[in-house]
């Protein structure tokens, strides 16, 4: 009877495992972040997870890449404040309240949005992110104690603050996520590898690198319908293919189109783009597994100078 | 047989304790319009939405929102009185359209601020990074 319930016993810590998810990290070597392994381990219990925690203060104007506690403390008004939280391309975001002592009725707010926006234009855009505008924007005056823990769509978000009286504060908490299936994507930095995969879904995704890029596309398998050969469409009617994309904004809505490819050439495809940003995007039909392996390197002043010299059409030079 | 139920006990306990709350859209507007007024609501935002994207003055958003407002069934603010009910709607709608008029949230940033600002946050994630790994092995030689 004793071996049945002990073979029970494991049976139910089995499915409580799964259930949760969490079974492939069982492993990893972060102290003390699973309660439930706590509960059954005989060593004597220390807060670690507290002592492990990562605090400073925010300032008004400021970038976050790490997890951690973050606190604004207000020494004057401060009308127009914002913090960009950043992570790796296959993490997501998630900004949790601790405590707020801001005046909401007294025009005070804190608003998380789920992407970065800069001089109006939004990262990723408006046709790219699975939820509509309003819905990306999660003001904390608006929703209270209803919505304490926000999550991002993609490894970028931010959060819009003002407070109008010295003394007000805020506390957030900043943890990352992995993500199985990235999609918008902001490089964090000018060199790199990276593959993007479209999982057969009816979406674009986009990878944006900041900075003018020298970029080589090794690979790409897209899915392509059959069509008759005499026929000669453009890339949009062959099924899945590959947008270049260069400008001097975030949104990749506005950004112009560099080149298409959809055609696989022997050989790598090699381009530099002397553009404040360079996307790389991913137009999916949802038809079919499609995937592109590129790798980029950040252009030297020589190159971006050559380029300037040889260029008619110098879109990316303006300003 | 008498383990099984208290198997399920204690099933049923440790997954409760572990239940998060999900990170879903806010149900309620301001407004506080309950589960029946969510159609209402959903043109509300729609509306707010086109608002938004056209740049229209409010005083268009304003009459659409009264009018339904007012085509709206009285029984359904049931947990105030009629005319306090309705105040407080029309309340709550003005502090919407207000917010609506405000700007919308953006920050003017150059690129070069912005990869400057990434930079720093790089190196504040390496030494953080940094720190961590020396306190585990300090932890992991004791």
């Amino acid at each position: 009877m004793e071996r049945t319930f002990r073979e029970q016993l494991f049976f139910l810590l089995l499915c409580l495992s799964v259930l949760k998810g969490d079974s492939r990290y069982i492993e990893n070597n972060e102290i003390a972040k699973d309660e439930l392994y706590s509960i059954f381990n005989p060593d004597p219990k220390r807060d670690s997870a507290d002592v492990l925690m990562y605090r400073r203060p925010l300032r008004c104007l400021d970038m976050v890449s790490v997890e951690g506690q973050f606190t604004f403390t207000a020494e004057s008004p401060q009308l127009s404040c914002a913090a960009f939280f950043m992570a790796e391309p296959n993490e997501v975001i998630s900004v949790d309240y601790d405590q707020a002592d801001i005046d909401c009725s007294g025009g005070d707010f804190i608003t998380v949005f789920d992407g970065w926006v800069m001089k109006g234009e939004k990262f990723p855009s408006t046709q790219d992110h699975p939820l509509p505008l309003h819905e990306r924007y999660v003001d904390f005056c608006d929703s209270g104690s209803v919505r304490r823990s926000v999550r991002s769509s993609q490894n970028v978000a931010m959060i819009f603050f003002r407070v109008h009286s010295a003394g007000s504060s805020f506390t957030v908490t900043v943890r990352k996520h992995i993500n199985p299936f990235p999609c918008n994507v902001i490089s964090q930095s000018p060199e790199g590898t990276y593959t993007m995969a479209s999982p057969q879904q009816h979406r674009n995704c986009s990878f944006s690198i900041i900075y003018p890029v020298a970029i080589d596309i090794s690979e790409f398998s897209l899915g392509r319908h059959n069509l008759p050969k005499r026929a000669l469409p453009g890339c949009a009617e062959t099924g899945d293919y590959v947008q270049l994309l260069g400008g001097n904004g975030i949104d990749t809505s506005k950004l112009l189109p560099i080149a298409d490819l959809c055609i696989s050439f022997s050989g790598p495809t090699h381009m530099k783009i002397a553009c404040d940003n360079t996307v790389v995007r991913m137009v999916s039909s949802g038809r079919f597994v499609s995937r592109v392996s590129f790798s980029y390197r950040l252009l030297d002043s020589q190159e971006l100078q050559t380029i300037k010299l040889n260029n008619v059409e110098d879109f990316c030079f303006n300003n | 047989m008498k383990s099984v139920p208290l198997l399920l006990l204690l099933f049923s306990v440790l997954l409760s304790s572990h239940l998060r709350p999900a990170a879903g859209r806010p149900r309620f507007l301001p407004g506080r319009l309950d589960g029946s007024g969510r159609l209402q609501a959903q043109q509300l935002d729609g509306m707010l939405l086109k608002a938004d994207a056209d740049g229209t003055a409010s005083e268009f958003l304003g009459d659409n929102v009264l009018r339904i407002l007012q085509r709206r069934d009285p029984d359904h603010l049931h947990l105030l009185p009629e005319e306090e009910g309705e105040e407080e709607a029309l309340r709550a709608v003005a502090q919407l359209l207000k917010r609506s008029e405000e700007p919308p949230l953006s920050i003017d940033l150059t690129f070069h601020l912005l990869r400057n600002m990434i930079q720093m946050a790089k190196m504040e994630s390496q030494r953080e990074q940094a720190q961590l790994n020396r306190k585990v092995l300090d932890e992991v030689g004791k």
